[in-house]
């Protein structure tokens, strides 16, 4: 059974909708335009790609209760533009919501405990009731009417490709007719504090897959799509904007927190990935990249990249140099980025790039380039060693 | 495709050997194993304790159901890792002594055990980590199920897990006054239960996982109604937690009502993952490993939970 794409929503600092998100990628309009220090006044100046509205303006965007956490009010907002674009009834089938998220509501938690810190007995302890991962999904669901089945999961930054993947194998085993699947993260001071602990945020723009890297850039948002059977799409005569064709879970079991150099979990997704969908790796046009520009992730994706294509490279970006690391979110925003280089026959560009990482010699696209492309990889790695690919196909 | 379960070990409150809890404590906290005889001392120095928990389980796992290296790992926690969580929490919001911990936060993220899971075996094998509160478990199972049905995979390693931590507990009691919660709640709980499943034949058969979608729930009351026409020897084991939200077991008590039932909960506390603990007694006490007095030994075990507004789980074993 094949499994299609009837929707998508995204929400980035590039835009709170896919016209503007593409607009941005097209025009080399990047959002990192904040700094670490609007989220929290203590630590360094970290550039970061945070959405310029605030949790009130988000939630009357939304039509919702503005105590929502933040993930919770990113996400509702791209999954309620992937349900409109779907123009499907969600009431009429048996409809899920599978999500990834990493941090949750630890915006509303963080603010607990700045109170809490000070005087045990302080803070509204109501701000911790959707500190769950799980729960931030519930909401979601309950608004987009995709309560059939509900799920989160959370594999660190590939959280929402695992997302779109379990979301695939349900449908095709039969239990659910629509997904809505991908992910959604806020940037928390948890994460911005962690990862700056971890040495791994570049206090400049990053520059994924060139040799000066020093690290990545945190930013924010949600991405979903609106997955459907064949059978769906007929009945409803949908839109169909790609078929998803492979997707691949692997483990890198090298370390908690870098990959292996030579990239064996990396190259068991994509390779996989490749395979489910019955096609060789050399009618694969684009990889939309994990690339977070951290020296290790890119080394080790390259590595990769560089043997499973070891005739000829396809085109390959990363567009967290526009958005950020949207962390849990990012394979669910760049699976939407991935539909649409598919849609409108484009390379993706990868802002900042100048020298390849020695002994790779990889040349990322630096604009957005017109070409025939078939099939679209996307690449999202994790913390743990949890790598996961999708593959999209045009239709 | 029928399913078994080959293996299993579990980390709790419960204690086969000597006894069990007393009912009513106020929490309840792992009587954990000697880990240096399972885990290599060096690597459990940098581990915390909800990663020896979930290690320790899953090498014990393997061990018993004799694979070597399972095709995919799949852990469930609906809280993740808290003690690292509220550590460096704690330590970000307190300006005036803000040392932050770098392995607290990278094992504060719910993947850890899954990760460490999969770096012990040295495999590049599926792995998936699933956190959606109660049903955390349950849905792990379901990937468990699914994994197996499309026959790219034979055996598959599952794992549920959460940890009560000081601040946990003290948080959620608060939150608990504040929402009222009623006097005969059963006490917070914390777990590690993993069970090793494929095809292969073993005297524990995973017979069905229904989730149940409907407003009123009819799937698993028919469920009930068939199975004891049955008329076969069963056990249910109830996740009642004994506060207000046991509202939701109503709905059954019509079928359930006379039946040989444990409310499991006594014995391990009341967490998101504590079904997969019940998934490990139900298995227990098919194999006689475990005996409940004054409970006829059954050939089945329903492991039931009812929520208000979520959907309800089933899970059945039996034995041959």
């Amino acid at each position: 059974m094949k499994v299609f794409v009837a929707g998508m929503g995204v929400f980035t600092a590039l835009g709170d909708n896919c016209a503007g998100n593409l607009s941005s990628l097209l025009g080399k309009r990047h959002g990192i335009l904040a700094s670490s220090r609007d989220i929290d006044t203590l630590m360094g100046d970290f550039p970061i790609a945070k959405i310029a509205y605030t949790n009130n303006e988000l939630a009357a965007k939304a039509g919702i209760s503005p105590s929502w956490p933040r993930t919770a009010l990113l996400g509702v907002i791209a999954a309620q533009e992937a349900v409109a674009s779907s123009g499907l009834d969600f009431t009429k089938y048996r409809s899920g919501f599978i999500s990834g998220t990493t941090v949750g509501g630890m915006d509303s938690t963080e603010n607990f405990f700045y109170s809490y810190s000070k005087n045990k007995s302080a803070g509204h302890i109501s701000r911790i009731i959707n500190h769950e991962c799980g729960k931030i999904s519930h909401l979601i669901a309950e608004n987009i009417q995709a309560t059939n089945f509900v799920t989160t999961l959370n594999t660190a930054c590939s959280s929402a490709a695992n997302a779109i993947a379990f979301a695939a194998r349900m449908i095709k085993s039969g239990r659910l007719d629509i997904a809505v699947a991908g992910g959604t993260d806020a940037i928390t001071a948890f994460t911005l504090n962690g990862f700056n602990t971890l040495l791994l945020l570049d206090d400049e723009l990053n520059r994924p897959f060139d040799a000066r890297r020093k690290g990545l850039n945190l930013g924010e948002g949600a991405g979903y799509l609106v997955l459907v059977s064949e059978e769906i799409a007929r009945q409803n005569n949908c839109q169909i904007l790609a078929e998803l064709s492979g997707y691949a879970n692997a483990s890198d079991s090298f370390h908690q927190t870098a990959l292996s150099d030579e990239g064996n979990g990396p190259y068991l997704a994509m390779e996989c990935a490749i395979k489910m969908a019955g096609l060789s790796a050399s009618v694969v046009g684009y990889i939309n990249l994990h690339g977070t520009a951290t020296p290790n992730n890119d080394l080790s994706e390259g590595n990769a990249i560089l043997r499973l294509f070891p005739v000829k490279i396809p085109a390959i970006s990363s567009t967290k140099s526009f958005t950020g690391h949207t962390l849990g979110a990012s394979g669910g925003v760049e699976a939407v980025y991935s539909v649409l280089a598919l849609i409108n026959q484009t390379t993706l560009p990868n802002l900042r790039f100048e020298i390849p990482m020695p002994g790779t010699e990889l040349f990322p696209e630096t604009e957005a380039r017109k070409i025939d492309l078939q099939n679209v990889l996307s690449n999202s790695f994790g913390f743990g060693g949890n790598c996961c690919s999708l593959l999209f196909s045009k239709v | 495709m029928d399913l078994y379960i080959n293996g299993t070990s579990s980390i709790s409150a419960f204690d086969s050997q000597h006894g069990l809890p007393l009912d009513n404590a106020d929490r309840f906290t792992c009587t954990e194993p000697d880990y240096k005889s399972i885990i290599d001392p060096r690597q459990l120095r940098r581990m915390s304790r909800i990663m020896r928990m979930g290690l320790a389980s899953a090498i014990k796992t393997l061990k018993v159901a004799n694979v070597q290296v399972p095709q995919a790992v799949i852990t469930a926690t609906g809280l993740g890792c808290l003690e690292d969580t509220g550590n460096f929490l704690v330590k970000m919001c307190d300006p005036d002594n803000r040392m932050m911990n770098p392995t607290a936060f990278i094992q504060s993220i719910h993947n850890t055990m899954g990760g460490q899971i999969a770096m012990h075996l040295k495999s590049n094998c599926y792995n998936n980590t699933f956190t959606q509160d109660v049903l955390s478990f349950e849905h792990a199972l379901l990937d468990t199920i699914m994994l197996l049905e499309e026959g790219t995979i034979e055996s598959v390693l599952l794992g549920g897990i959460d940890e009560l931590t000081v601040l946990k507990h003290e948080l959620t009691s608060r939150l608990s006054k504040a929402q009222k919660e009623s006097e005969g709640y059963y006490g917070q709980g914390e777990g590690s239960a993993f069970l090793s499943i494929s095809g292969l034949m073993s005297s524990v058969k995973l017979e069905k996982l229904i989730l149940s979608q409907h407003p009123n729930h009819s799937d698993i009351s028919d469920y009930f109604s068939n199975h004891f026409a049955l008329g076969e020897k069963t056990l249910i084991l109830k996740g009642k937690n004994g506060g207000n939200r046991d509202e939701a077991y109503k709905l059954t008590e019509f079928i359930l009502g006379t039946k040989p039932t444990i409310e499991y909960k006594k014995y391990c506390g009341d967490y998101p993952t504590s079904c997969a603990f019940a998934t490990w007694l139900a298995s227990e006490v098919l194999k006689q490993n475990v005996v409940f007095d004054a409970i006829p030994q059954p050939k089945h075990v329903l492991i039931y939970h009812a929520y208000p507004d979520r959907p309800h789980s089933l899970i059945h074993l039996s034995t041959c």
